[in-house]
């Protein structure tokens, strides 16, 4: 088994932690641990005690760790939570809509170029993977055997780190190593959302039945997306009935429209909904073709990026008008 | 979603009532009117005796900022064939601002739901003063013939 | 248990001629929790109205539904009908079977009928869900505060003084009197612009029911409608104004000396003055920044001389709070910085003055008695070029619109140089000519038969000194050739623009300002002297540029809107306004943005978790300044906000019913 330990980063990762730790700086941390049963797998992480034996940072690490800020609002002391760009937005979301206090979390910013996809690696016949490193435009890819692989980056990356342009970790408290280029692989462009534009109504229409008749009503994107933090969310509360129990196709609509309507403008462009669907519903098109309007139509740029003022909570004299 | 204690009222109280039940179909367009300008240019239309059809039903609201895009899609889930939203024109809103922030909401619905599937058309959004009785009947009457042509709403429709 | 009445009207034939209304009536009985159905003729009527509330006690009804005309038309009247039988009168909704129907779709009696029905049924359905609301009232506190003590300052605290409420005027210079003071005659009537003031001003000061606060600033206005707290600096004079009689012997001795902002700089004043001689208070202020005690520890002569030992050098601000019902905002207007346009110099030449400046040197008052002569030498001048729109009709160097007053000052200029120096001559470079006043076109005629001024159409391209003179290059566009003089002065009608702290005073009051950071009025044409917070009035050139009849006007109307305010007790509020669920609320506040009338805020609660209390945030709505429009419920994503009378739920009901 190869010691993780002589892994760099989380050497200095671990060591922060523990400084922090030793310091009283915070009363608990929030990082990454392999996953049992699965060496492609990597898990959230919460401390407990002070043992950060199992506390681990590479390139499959991938949840989204800000929503769990939320069950460490009350208590004593901060918490630590270990965030790159994507997290950090998310963490930014999340205080803005004052549901986290900013002052009670010390974020360990961690620079990134990209993490891998764990479906696109087995999909090469990669199934363990003990260690990763990033060599610019490859990474490589260490098995527990000590068998090394080099992979092409375009081909092993998440979707949502191919146009990422918050590769530095932007309003971190620490930063873990150094900043780096923050130059995206490829231009914000919602491709997704340009390929539906050109079909027609009807086309449309299928395209999106065939996607919404795989809901289960799990709730996966709601519960992960750092956009959605109501205290009762408006498809749980009693009165009134938004949505209804069924799960028939026009109450899925009703769910996926009304949750991209709640989240427009405040979409922080993580993808976690659709990395967590288990039903691979693409739900960034939805929220990418909102992003994308709302930049359009309001000449805001970077929609997914949190503000003082949300799009939809002001307004211009002269905003596009189709009303006449 | 049920108005009484648990039994959802059909059609059924209309036939006890001897209505017949319609043969041809016709448009239902529901239509949000916000009480200071637009539900005012309706009552004027009344008012004049402007004459148009009858296959709008009005909801009053006190502003067109008060709408909420799930209630259009409730209305296509139940029944509606078109949805009119109408307010104030910019600048004249009775609470100042209402109506621009329906303005940038509706856009969005209004691409989010063509986006879907859902024939844009089926929802029309317009300014209507209180002074404008004669816009109000020409939109509706202008509406229930786009509907007409598109045919009954079947998308958004409950399974049953 | 609901128990719904519903009362279908005929309106004579109205409605009854065309919708069938036994049948709507058979259909109206069998809907949900409907337990009394009547027909009336004419259900407004009186008879109409005994028959609702006899229904209401005979048939122990709790909800009611009027079938009849549009609710715009006797929602009113029904309201009040059922109240009076002890019935809340919110517990009724009403169909409009009239405007919305049988008016309109007249030739189809079959189709109006279904229609009909549908619209009953959608009423039942959202009164089976109303609530009993409240009106509630709140206090209003009978004392008005008038920002601002120029002409419409003065005479909006005059008026409402005069309706019999006590009025507080908090001016922020030493002396009331504002822009109108520095202006020597008035358009179109050429009269002495001290002579109409001043006996204002006296009025003012002598008035039993104002109290002047002069050299005093507002700092914090918390509050709403009825019950603003205002936080008052009043700044120290350095002189007790109770003991001062004005005997004027301490400015003559002091030796300290300055520039007179009152005279634009023009002229010189001392470390204790007062601005102008007829100033109200007649109390000079001492300039802590030049005077020798405060700067060096020395001197002391005012205190020296004083009579009445009114001199109180250790007197510092004081900070009071008082309570106004209704507050005025009437903080005037400044020149435009006409530094802006480089090519005429203002700033570099010293003869290159702006209109206000010009007025003070033909004031009798003013630095040079009234002689107008050019600040660089002297010398009275003889050719006077006026160039008009500066600063306005000018996006690119200044602002947009037009400053209204300054074709007619110009004009005004242009005769009193006339009647001052025999033999000038005025050259007027102008685009247009707005004279739009009663005796305005008349007078702006004066000035060039009678008085001979020379406009030009054309601007002024640039200004350069040569031999002691100015050259002014324009071009005179309608004989297509360029033009120019050689002028011994110039005079630039700067526009009318909103001081620099206009923002900070808009923020302070709550109140909105535009770009240019005028005062926003409530609505351009119905409502032009009430801003969008309620209780807070418009007056003068703070909303906007305009003259001094404008103005006079505009405050009156100011002071009649605030005194209909403080006529009252009570203000009774309107119950349809929301409600907050914090059980729901998440305390994100993004409905606090959307709200026109700030009647939102975030507040902490405390409440019990487990063995915990845990504080957190919720948005809190004032109910006083709600206005009920709902827009905030739509950016409430779990519905904690609520609209009573429109609640999410009743619109949805009101959805079913309508898709049947």
């Amino acid at each position: 088994m190869t010691n993780l330990a002589a892994n760099p980063q989380v050497d200095q990762l671990r060591a922060r932690v523990k400084e922090l730790l030793d310091e009283e700086k915070i009363a608990g941390f929030i990082g990454y641990e392999r996953a049992s049963g699965s060496n492609l797998k990597r898990r959230p992480f919460f401390m407990v005690g002070a043992d950060l034996e199992p506390l681990v940072l590479d390139h499959l690490c991938t949840n989204g760790l800000a929503k769990y800020l939320m069950d460490y609002r009350h208590g004593e002391g901060r918490m630590g939570i270990a965030a790159r760009g994507c997290d950090l937005l998310a963490i930014k979301r999340l205080a803005a809509d004052h549901r986290i206090n900013r002052d009670r979390v010390v974020v360990i910013g961690i620079p990134c170029q990209g993490v891998m996809d764990p479906v696109k690696l087995k999909a090469m016949g990669i199934n363990d993977v003990a260690e990763t490193e990033d060599q610019g435009d490859t990474f490589i890819v260490t098995a527990s055997d000590g068998e090394t692989r080099e992979i092409n980056k375009g081909e092993a990356l998440l979707d949502r780190c191919l146009d990422c342009g918050h590769k530095n970790p932007d309003g971190h408290d620490i930063l873990l190593g150094e900043e780096t280029d923050n130059t995206p692989f490829q231009a914000r462009e919602f491709a997704g959302v340009s390929r539906i534009e050109t079909m027609g109504v009807s086309e449309r229409y299928d395209y999106w039945k065939r996607q919404m008749d795989r809901c289960l009503r799990c709730y996966a994107c709601r519960n992960v997306c750092p956009a959605c933090s109501c205290r009762e969310c408006a498809f749980d509360v009693a009165s009134p009935e938004w949505l209804g129990a069924r799960t028939t196709l026009s109450e899925q609509q009703m769910f996926h429209f009304t949750r991209a309507m709640h989240v427009a403008g405040r979409c922080v462009g993580c993808h976690r909904c659709e990395e967590v669907c288990p039903v691979d519903i693409p739900l960034m098109e939805l929220n990418e073709k909102l992003m994308k309007d709302i930049e359009e139509l309001f000449a805001i740029e970077g929609a997914h990026v949190p503000r003082d003022v949300e799009p939809l909570g002001q307004f211009q004299m002269d905003d596009p008008d189709e009303f006449n | 979603m049920s108005v009484t204690n648990g039994e959802p009222e059909t059609r059924n109280t209309m036939e006890a009532a001897g209505f017949e039940q319609a043969e041809a179909w016709e448009p239902k367009i529901v239509g949000f009117c916000c009480n200071w300008c637009s539900y005012a240019g309706a009552d004027l239309a009344g008012t004049s005796r402007m004459a148009y059809p009858d296959n709008i039903r009005i909801i009053r609201v006190p502003c067109s900022g008060r709408v909420n895009p799930q209630f259009v899609i409730r209305a296509l889930q139940r029944g509606a064939d078109g949805v009119l939203v109408a307010g104030c024109h910019p600048g004249d809103c009775h609470y100042s601002t209402g109506n621009y922030f329906t303005r940038r909401r509706f856009l969005l619905t209004r691409r989010l739901l063509e986006y879907m599937g859902i024939e844009p058309q089926r929802l029309q959004a317009r300014w209507i003063s209180g002074s404008e009785g004669e816009k109000f009947s020409r939109v509706v009457r202008e509406m229930v013939e786009d509907i007409r042509t598109l045919g009954p709403n079947t998308r958004l429709r409950d399974a049953k | 248990m609901k128990r719904i009445g519903v009362f279908l009207c005929w309106c004579g034939s109205n409605i009854g001629g065309v919708v069938d209304i036994p049948k709507v009536a058979e259909a109206a009985a069998k809907m949900p929790n409907v337990v009394y159905v009547e027909e009336n003729k004419y259900t407004c009527s009186e008879p109409g109205q005994e028959a609702i509330k006899k229904a209401i006690k005979e048939h122990n009804l709790n909800r009611v539904v009027v079938g009849a005309c549009s609710p715009r038309m006797h929602e009113t009247t029904f309201r009040r009908t059922v109240e009076s039988v002890g019935f809340n009168p919110y517990m009724l909704e009403i169909a409009n079977l009239r405007e919305h129907c049988s008016w309109v779709h007249a030739g189809n009696p079959e189709k109006a009928t279904v229609k009909a029905v549908d619209l009953v049924r959608t009423a039942v359905a959202k009164v089976g869900l109303n609530a009993p609301l409240h009106r509630s009232t709140i206090p209003v506190e009978k004392r008005a505060l008038v920002l601002g003590g120029g002409i419409a300052g003065i005479q909006a605290a005059l008026d409402l003084a005069d309706s019999g409420h006590d009025v507080v005027l908090v001016e922020k210079e030493p002396t009331i009197g504002g822009r109108m003071a520095q202006l020597d005659k008035t358009f179109p009537t050429l009269d002495c612009s001290a002579c109409i003031l001043t006996p204002k001003m006296v009025d003012l000061a002598q008035h039993p029911k104002i109290t002047l606060y002069s050299y005093s600033e507002v700092e914090k206005v918390d509050g709403y409608v009825g019950n603003f707290d205002v936080t008052i600096r009043r700044k120290g004079r350095s002189v007790n104004e109770d003991k001062c009689t004005g005997c004027g012997i301490c400015y003559s001795k002091c030796p300290g000396k300055a520039k007179n902002e009152f005279d634009l700089g023009l002229g010189d004043r001392k470390a204790i003055y007062v601005p102008f001689p007829q100033a109200v208070p007649n109390v000079p202020v001492i300039d802590r920044d030049v005077c020798l005690y405060y700067q060096k520890g020395i001197c002391k002569v005012c205190e020296k001389v004083c009579p009445t030992g009114s001199i109180e050098f250790d007197k510092e601000d004081e900070l009071i709070t008082e309570r106004f019902g209704a507050i005025v905002a009437a903080t005037g207007f400044q020149q435009f910085q006409s530094e802006a346009y480089g090519e005429y110099g203002y700033g570099k030449y010293k003869d290159v003055i702006t209109g206000l400046e010009f007025e003070r040197l033909v004031n009798a008052s003013g630095p040079t008695g009234g002689k107008i002569k050019r600040p660089s030498d002297g010398e009275i001048p003889k050719n006077v070029v006026f160039i008009k729109c500066v600063g306005s009709r000018d996006e690119a160097k200044g602002k947009a619109y037009c400053s209204k007053a300054c074709c007619m000052y110009t004009a005004k200029h242009a005769i009193l140089l006339d009647e001052k120096i025999p033999g000038s001559q005025a050259f007027v470079f102008y685009m247009d000519v707005r004279t739009a006043g009663k005796d305005y076109e008349e007078f702006y005629q004066r000035a060039t038969e009678q008085h001979g001024a020379q406009y030009i159409r054309g601007r002024v391209a640039r200004i350069y000194e040569k031999g002691g003179k100015l050259m002014v290059v324009g071009e005179d566009t309608l004989l297509g050739e360029k033009v120019i003089v050689e002028a011994d002065m110039v005079v630039l009608a700067a526009a009318m623009v909103a001081r620099p702290d206009a923002g900070n005073v808009a923020r302070t009051l709550g109140i909105s300002y535009n770009q240019d950071s005028f005062f926003t009025e409530a609505h351009a044409k119905l409502r032009p002297v009430e801003t969008n917070t309620a209780g807070i009035f418009l007056a003068g050139a703070c909303q906007g540029p305009k003259d001094i009849p404008e103005t006079v006007a505009q405050a009156s109307a100011a002071a009649a809107k605030a005194g209909i305010l403080l006529s009252r007790d009570e203000l009774e509020t309107d119950p349809m306004t929301i409600e907050v669920n914090t059980d729901l609320c998440s305390g994100c506040l993004w409905c606090k943005p959307i709200c026109p009338y700030g009647a939102i805020d975030a507040v902490e609660i405390e409440e019990r978790v487990g063995r915990e209390m845990r504080k957190r945030q919720v948005a809190q709505v004032n109910a006083s300044l709600c206005q009920g429009c709902g827009a905030c419920t739509v950016a409430c994503r779990d519905g904690a906000m609520n609209l009573k009378g429109y609640t999410n739920e009743q619109i949805l009901a009101e959805v079913e019913a309508l898709c049947l």
